[in-house]
């Protein structure tokens, strides 16, 4: 009995900051008390009417977008290396891909600060493309190896075997096979570039400043209530994006059933 | 890689094939598959790392072990270093502690339908921005906040409890960000250990208690171990939460990096930093893959 109300309490300690921020964003004063005063949407309209947040929302989408694409076509090669060929230093190659994951995202960001400074990649969108999908490439390789290890490989090499090109193979064999961790993948790789505070700090500026950067430089000048409408929608949107992939499962289900 | 270049070129040399047919041997798809992830995360991670690290201890005189020998002698450093690992520990510490009895009552729930949920409100947070995250513990935690508020309510307390910009709004914002990984560490160990132990232990006499501490206890000590190193390695190179809810003393070495890149610009130093916290990184990072060498994910095939 014990267990169960610590239990309950830490989920509540872990729920605790979403279940607060919600209510919060729709306050009617310009300062934080809880519960919340009045009831008002004009935080959310502060938002939408403000030019810059709008710009900063926009481009971070693209550039997660962008990260998304680019981290799963890199992530599947890695991993298709990694479940289907044999070759020397095999767990070398597999720490290296998850290795970014783990080496504090500081020195990475102060790194890749001075590399791209002769390269002009400094405060440019592909300079943050690069950085990003380079974070995001750990969480898309293991995604993507866990679903490859699933696969039977013996159809590929019929298919193979039939006369199949390596592409064909992979597009009409693997990918139909593969296709729910392909999404968490991409989607997995989207939170990541649209999460990105650390790297993005040191090598945006001006011209590519991104959602977290202007919430950022918000939280440590001035809070107003509208960060709070902010991290609102993003709560939202994550929690919709991570549910897609279970509808998008029962829907296959469904097809195949029917 | 060196090893199928010196391949490819002995291929060359004896037969003189014509160019787009060596091309076409280098670019076997088969080998791009391996080639093009290394490349990338050789250029974009390993040499900007290796180039940083040089400015430690190459300046323009040549080199110099000038700027690690200052890290480790004086006192400011030694003493963002020393904090950075209290923190690291401290957070590793009450992490565990709240862990523990969670994972313990997952495992022993019944239904499976509600295992799943519960694991999936554990991971929601896991994947809403940490900016967001940090913030809420900003609202919650601050003098008018939710929980001092509660607290008066209560009565037990008049004055506002200090939680924020101090050292303990730093520990219940990364506990709360680190919390994750601890309990999905500790209660897959958990769920692979044979309950049947236990319950043997009980029927020969033992009482739930001695059971649970003699038998199950230990069986878990592997997954405490693991989530344990996972949090503190994750812990050292934090920067977002504790730049925003620490207060001025609370310097982390990931937060002197910062510093020194962008207000002195002293790269030699910020560059042995670095160097120092991936070191240590390194160090425990290697302990952890020696108590996981037997874990499941860790194993080809």
């Amino acid at each position: 009995m014990w267990l169960a109300i610590i239990a309950i309490l830490v989920l509540l300690f872990i729920l605790l900051p979403i279940l607060v921020l919600i209510p919060l964003s729709f306050t009617s004063v310009n300062y934080f008390t809880f519960p919340p005063i009045g009831f008002s949407m004009k935080w959310y309209q502060d938002f939408l009417q403000n030019k810059e947040w709008i710009e900063c929302f926009f481009r971070s989408l693209g550039v997660a977008a962008l990260t998304a694409i680019l981290a799963v076509i890199i992530g599947t090669f890695a991993s298709m290396a990694v479940t289907r060929m044999n070759f020397k230093y095999k767990k070398a190659f597999m720490a290296l891909m998850v290795a970014p994951m783990v080496i504090p995202v500081v020195i990475i960001g102060v790194a890749l600060y001075n590399f791209y400074a002769p390269l002009r990649l400094n405060n440019t969108i592909l300079g943050l493309v690069l950085s990003h999908t380079l974070l995001a490439i750990p969480i898309v390789f293991i995604t993507l190896t866990a679903g490859l290890k699933g696969v039977d490989s013996n159809i590929e090499l019929a298919a193979a075997g039939l006369g199949s090109k390596p592409f064909g193979v992979f597009f009409k064999i693997i990918l139909p096979q593969i296709k729910p961790s392909m999404l968490s993948a991409c989607l997995f790789a989207f939170i990541t570039s649209l999460d990105e505070i650390t790297v993005t700090i040191f090598l945006s500026g001006t011209d590519t400043k991104t959602l977290p950067i202007a919430m950022w430089e918000s939280l440590r000048n001035n809070i107003t209530p509208t960060i709070a409408a902010v991290s609102t929608i993003l709560i939202f949107g994550t929690i919709i994006s991570f549910l897609l992939p279970e509808l998008f499962k029962q829907l296959f289900r469904k097809k195949k059933m029917g | 890689m060196l090893r199928e270049n010196s391949k490819v070129d002995n291929g060359v040399h004896n037969k003189h094939v014509p160019f787009f047919i060596r091309l076409k041997k280098i670019v076997d798809p088969k080998w791009i598959m391996i080639l093009l992830p290394l490349a990338f995360i050789l250029i974009t991670t390993f040499i900007p790392m290796i180039n940083l690290f040089k400015l430690s201890v190459v300046d323009e005189n040549g080199f110099t072990l000038k700027y690690l020998t200052q890290v480790f002698t004086q006192q400011i450093y030694l003493q963002v270093i020393f904090l950075t690992l209290k923190i690291a520990f401290l957070v590793t510490l009450s992490c565990l502690v709240l862990a523990y009895p969670v994972s313990y009552f997952i495992v022993k729930l019944k239904s499976p339908k509600l295992k799943k949920v519960i694991l999936q409100l554990i991971m929601i947070p896991f994947w809403i921005s940490l900016l967001v995250r940090t913030f809420s513990w900003i609202v919650v935690l601050q003098d008018q906040g939710v929980i001092n508020s509660m607290l008066k309510y209560m009565g037990i307390i008049d004055k506002p409890a200090p939680l924020l910009f101090n050292t303990a709004g730093v520990l219940i914002g990364m506990t709360h960000v680190l919390l994750p990984y601890m309990i999905l560490n500790v209660y897959s160990t958990m769920e692979g250990i044979d309950r049947n132990l236990v319950q043997v232990a009980q029927v020969m006499g033992a009482k739930p208690t001695r059971a649970f501490w003699e038998i199950f206890f230990p069986l878990s000590i592997p997954g405490i171990l693991s989530g344990s190193m996972l949090v503190f390695i994750l812990a050292l190179g934090y920067f977002i939460t504790p730049s925003l809810l620490g207060g001025a003393h609370d310097m982390t070495i990931s937060m002197l990096i910062q510093n020194n890149i962008s207000n002195t610009l002293n790269w030699s130093l910020a560059s042995a930093l670095s160097l120092i916290l991936f070191l240590i990184t390194l160090v425990l990072l290697g302990g952890l893959l020696f108590l996981m060498r037997n874990h499941p994910a860790l194993k080809e095939d």
